[in-house]
């Protein structure tokens, strides 16, 4: 309950300071070129790597990239990129 | 993405197999561990395969401790393989070495050397004056120092205008320029004297003194216009000896006397058609011979065709010579001609002898023509004599020889 309310407070710090989300609450950042390549930054780790879905856990809950030959081309502690054809991004569980 | 590939060649990576159960744990670890992962594939369930460089491929055991995974390598790429390899097998590496010194070497020596635009140069002149210079096939290049060699050439030949000498690979190209000369012969000083005994029509001196008049006889040999210069110089320098190019223009009527005959009965050899061939190859000192090498025949005509071996692409000659040798019967026919067509031989002779001395565009200015048949033993003949009055050039240069300078102006007295 504390937790959430910090959450929801820092949440509307941010938006009254016009601060970016990314950066102050540590939430993922999405770069989509095309259909073919994506880039998340501020990844918590992999949950599943299938060539047709991979499933990322975030400060948000979970995303999931449906997509086909979907290949992982570098994966570093805060960074993923993936390569392939992607069909959507969908959040799952997110909070707030 | 070329740099990142470029860059992991050069460090040396490798491609792992991971086979296992919690592949996604694995990655997660791996990144966590800050072992960077790319081109991740999984190829099935249990399997996947990934890049990773050889440096955290080290770091790769603690993340992959407590995770039942297995890693294998399938690959091991770029340069620090690639060295390891060759240093393993010396002999290529030394081969490799030693053939990029072979090449190095012979293109840095001179294989050829091309002169151009030789033209009345002596070639051999040429050649010494280049190997002097240092310019011949074998010598190192970079023992050439092309505008030395212009130099040098300029200075060693003296019909030479301008040299060009380029280093291109192993050729060195000498291009050459002569020098258009006027010869001496064309500035020595004479006179205009008469190529023939003529009547002078004519006579326009451009430089010189005039000698004779128009409507004068002169002789063959005859000085028209002198090119001493005696008259003009000053009294105290009297007979001087100075001497110009006489130059001008003389004309005269020149007579000609031109003789030809002709037979009635010419004899003809004619082929009869029997012909045989006789051939012998040649290689090198050795000849062999087949065929018909002896004519059969009392009276023949032989024809000889020698042909070369060539080898076209290159222009080689290869010493192998094959000669043909054909012999044709022939017999003598004795062809009988009437008058007039005689006559018609006899008068064109005539004329040929007439022409061969003319001066090529004379004026012919009448003709006289005289024709006789006369009775032989070997039967009858036709002769023609012709006079030709010609309107013609009669000036001709003759330099005059100061080895015997009482010589000069003798054509005048």
């Amino acid at each position: 309950m504390a937790k959430a309310f910090k959450g929801k407070l820092l949440q509307q710090l941010t938006n009254a300071f016009e601060l970016p989300p990314d950066v102050v609450l540590n939430y993922p950042r999405i770069t989509i070129t095309g259909s073919v390549q994506l880039l998340m930054e501020n990844h918590k780790g992999l949950i599943l790597y299938e060539p047709d879905k991979i499933r990322i856990r975030t400060e948000q809950g979970e995303a999931v990239i449906t997509g086909s030959h979907l290949k992982i081309d570098s994966l570093l502690s805060s960074e993923i990129r993936i390569n392939g054809h992607i069909d959507g991004v969908q959040f799952l569980g997110s909070k707030g | 993405m070329l740099t990142r590939e470029l860059w992991s060649y050069y460090q040396g990576y490798v491609i792992i197999k991971v086979k296992g159960e919690q592949l996604e744990e694995f990655l997660n670890r791996a990144a966590a561990q800050g072992v960077c992962l790319w081109d991740v594939e999984r190829l099935s369930g249990e399997l996947l395969t990934a890049r990773v460089s050889c440096a955290d491929f080290m770091r790769l055991r603690d993340a992959v401790r407590g995770v039942p995974v297995t890693v294998s390598i399938r690959h091991k790429v770029g340069l620090p393989f690639l060295r390891q390899k060759l240093l393993q097998r010396f002999a290529l590496l030394a081969g490799a070495l030693l053939s990029l010194a072979c090449i190095y070497l012979l293109s840095s020596v001179v294989w050829f050397v091309h002169v151009e635009g030789v033209d009345k140069v002596d070639y051999n002149l040429i050649s010494t004056a280049l190997h002097e210079a240092g310019v011949s096939p074998g010598v190192w290049r970079r023992s050439i120092e092309p505008r030395e060699v212009e130099k040098h050439l300029l200075l060693r030949i003296p019909q030479l205008a301008w040299v060009g000498v380029s280093l291109r690979g192993t050729l060195v190209e000498v291009t050459l320029v002569e020098k258009t000369e006027i010869s001496p012969d064309e500035k020595a000083p004479g006179d205009i004297v008469a190529g023939r005994s003529a009547l002078v029509t004519q006579i326009i001196p451009f430089t010189g003194t005039a000698l004779v008049q128009e409507g004068e006889t002169v002789a063959e040999g005859q000085v028209l216009i002198s090119g001493a210069l005696d008259g003009y110089s000053s009294p105290g320098k009297a007979g001087s000896g100075r001497y110009l190019r006489a130059a001008g223009i003389v004309r005269g009527r020149v007579w000609y006397r031109g003789f030809g005959e002709a037979s009635l009965v010419s004899r003809v050899p004619r082929r009869t058609g029997q012909a045989c061939t006789g051939y012998s190859i040649r290689v090198g000192p050795w000849s062999w011979q087949w065929g018909q090498t002896v004519p059969p025949f009392l009276q023949y005509e032989e024809e000889v065709t020698i042909q070369g071996l060539t080898l076209p692409p290159f222009g080689w000659v290869l010493p192998v010579q094959l000669e043909t040798i054909e012999f044709h019967e022939v017999v003598i026919e004795t062809i009988e001609r009437d008058l007039e067509t005689a006559k018609e031989a006899a008068l064109r002779r005539s004329w040929e002898a007439v022409e061969a001395r003319m001066t090529p565009g004379a004026e012919i200015l009448s003709q006289e023509v005289d024709v006789t048949v006369e009775e032989h033993e070997s039967g009858v003949l036709v002769r023609a004599r012709r006079t030709v009055e010609v309107h013609e050039e009669i000036g001709v240069f003759r330099p005059v020889s100061f080895a015997k300078p009482e010589e000069i102006g003798e054509g005048s007295q």
